[in-house]
C-alpha cells in the first residue's frame, strides 16, 4: 500500500509562488477559497514566508470541493485570471478575506478593486479559460495525496499537524534537519 | 488486537441499514468493485472531510466500475441528516446494532471509544478483498491517492467517454 503522505508532483515555474524560488523550504498548499480552514491558514502561511523570506516559500494550488463549497471552483478560476494579469496573490488574499461573498458580481468587484482589466477578466471567466488549470491542479492534488483542505506539503512530505505557526515551524525544522 | 481480514480472501458479507433504514448487503454489489470506507463518526466539524472528498471524486471512482459504501456506528437517522448536509450521495451504512458488529468482523472496532477505525477495504467484482488500509491516527483522513492508486491496480479505469457537442 502506497505511503499517501509523499508529494509526487514537481513544483514548476508555472506554479504560483510567494517567496524566493531558491528558498530551501517549499510549503505547497492545496486550497479551496470557500473553505474557512484555508482562510484561517492564510495569514499563518504568508506570515511564515514574511518571517523567513530566505528560507521558506509558499506555493498555492487549487483544490475546490464544489460539493461542499459551490463558489470555490469559480473563485479558483478568478484567481487564475488575476494571475494572468500578474496579480494572483492579491486576488488570492482578497478571496480569502471576503470568503462569504464569492458570487460572480463579487469576483468582478474584486477584480476592479485590485486594478485588473475587468473587461478582459469578464471575457476570460465567461469562457472558462482557466478551468483547465484548476482541473489540472485538482488532478495533481489527487495524485499527491490531498486529504482535506488545506492540504500542506513541506518539502514534499504531507503535514497533517496543527495549522499554527509554532507547529509548522517545528515541522519545517524537522524536514530541513532530515528527520521528517 | 482484533484480527483483520487478509487480502485475497472472500470479503465478509454483511447487511446494514442505510440512511433510509433500507438493508444493504455487501453481496448486493457483486459484479462491482467496492470501496468500503469505515470512519469514526458523522458530524465531523471539518467541512472538507474524507467523505466529502470521496463525494467530490465519485465520478472518477465510478470510472473504475467501483461504488463506495461508508460505514460508521452512527444510527441511520444520523446518516440521513448528515448525508443531506454534506450532499453525500453514496450509501452510509449504520453499524449501530449490534454495536460495531461489522467493524469487529473487519477487525476495525475500537474498544477504547466504541467507534470504528478510519479504514478502507477494497473489494473486487468477485467479492474478494484485494487490499486494505487502516489509519494510524483516526483523525487523519487518507490521501485520495490511496483510493485511486489501489483502484488503478485492481480495477483500471475505463477510458473517458467522448463528449459530443
Amino acid at each position: 500500500m502506497l505511503d499517501d503522505r509523499i508529494q509526487r508532483s514537481q513544483i514548476s515555474e508555472d506554479d504560483w509562488c510567494l517567496g524566493v524560488p531558491q528558498a530551501s523550504v517549499t510549503i505547497l498548499e492545496y486550497g479551496d477559497f470557500e473553505c474557512p480552514y484555508c482562510a484561517a491558514a492564510r495569514p499563518i502561511l504568508e506570515g511564515l514566508v514574511e518571517e523567513e523570506p530566505d528560507t521558506i516559500r509558499l506555493v498555492y494550488r487549487h483544490f475546490p470541493i464544489a460539493t461542499t463549497h459551490p463558489h470555490a471552483p469559480l473563485a479558483a478560476e478568478a484567481a487564475e485570471a488575476a494571475g494572468a494579469q500578474g496579480r494572483f496573490w492579491d486576488m488570492h488574499d482578497t478571496l480569502f478575506t471576503h470568503q462569504r461573498a464569492l458570487e460572480y458580481e463579487d469576483l468582478r468587484a474584486y477584480a476592479a478593486m485590485i486594478g485588473l482589466d475587468v473587461a478582459r477578466f469578464d471575457r476570460e471567466i465567461m469562457a472558462h479559460l482557466y478551468l483547465p488549470e484548476v482541473k489540472a491542479d485538482f488532478r495533481r492534488g489527487i495524485t499527491d495525496g490531498v486529504n482535506g483542505t488545506p492540504t500542506l506539503f513541506i518539502n514534499g512530505h504531507r503535514y497533517d499537524g496543527p495549522r499554527e505557526r509554532t507547529a509548522i515551524l517545528a515541522a519545517v525544522s524537522e524536514v530541513t534537519a532530515g528527520r521528517g | 488486537m482484533a484480527s483483520r481480514p487478509q487480502p485475497d480472501t472472500p470479503a465478509i458479507d454483511f447487511a446494514l441499514p442505510d440512511g433510509e433504514a433500507t438493508p444493504v448487503k455487501l453481496s448486493d454489489y457483486h459484479g462491482k468493485n467496492v470501496v468500503l470506507a469505515f470512519y469514526p463518526a458523522d458530524w465531523s466539524p471539518v467541512c472538507t472531510n474524507e467523505l466529502s472528498l470521496i463525494q467530490e471524486t465519485l465520478d472518477e471512482i465510478h470510472r473504475h466500475d467501483a461504488e463506495v459504501l461508508g460505514v460508521s456506528v452512527d444510527g441511520h437517522w444520523s446518516h440521513r441528516a448528515w448525508a443531506r448536509q454534506q450532499h453525500i450521495r453514496f450509501p452510509l451504512l449504520s453499524d449501530f446494532w449490534p454495536h460495531g458488529e461489522v467493524a469487529r468482523r473487519y477487525g476495525v472496532f475500537r474498544d477504547q471509544d466504541g467507534t470504528s477505525e478510519r479504514a478502507l477495504f477494497f473489494i473486487d467484482k468477485s467479492g474478494t478483498l484485494r487490499d486494505l488500509w487502516v489509519a494510524e491516527d483516526p483523525d487523519i483522513a487518507p490521501g485520495l491517492n490511496l483510493i485511486f492508486d489501489t483502484l488503478e491496480r485492481i480495477a483500471p479505469a475505463a477510458p473517458e467517454e467522448a463528449h459530443h457537442a
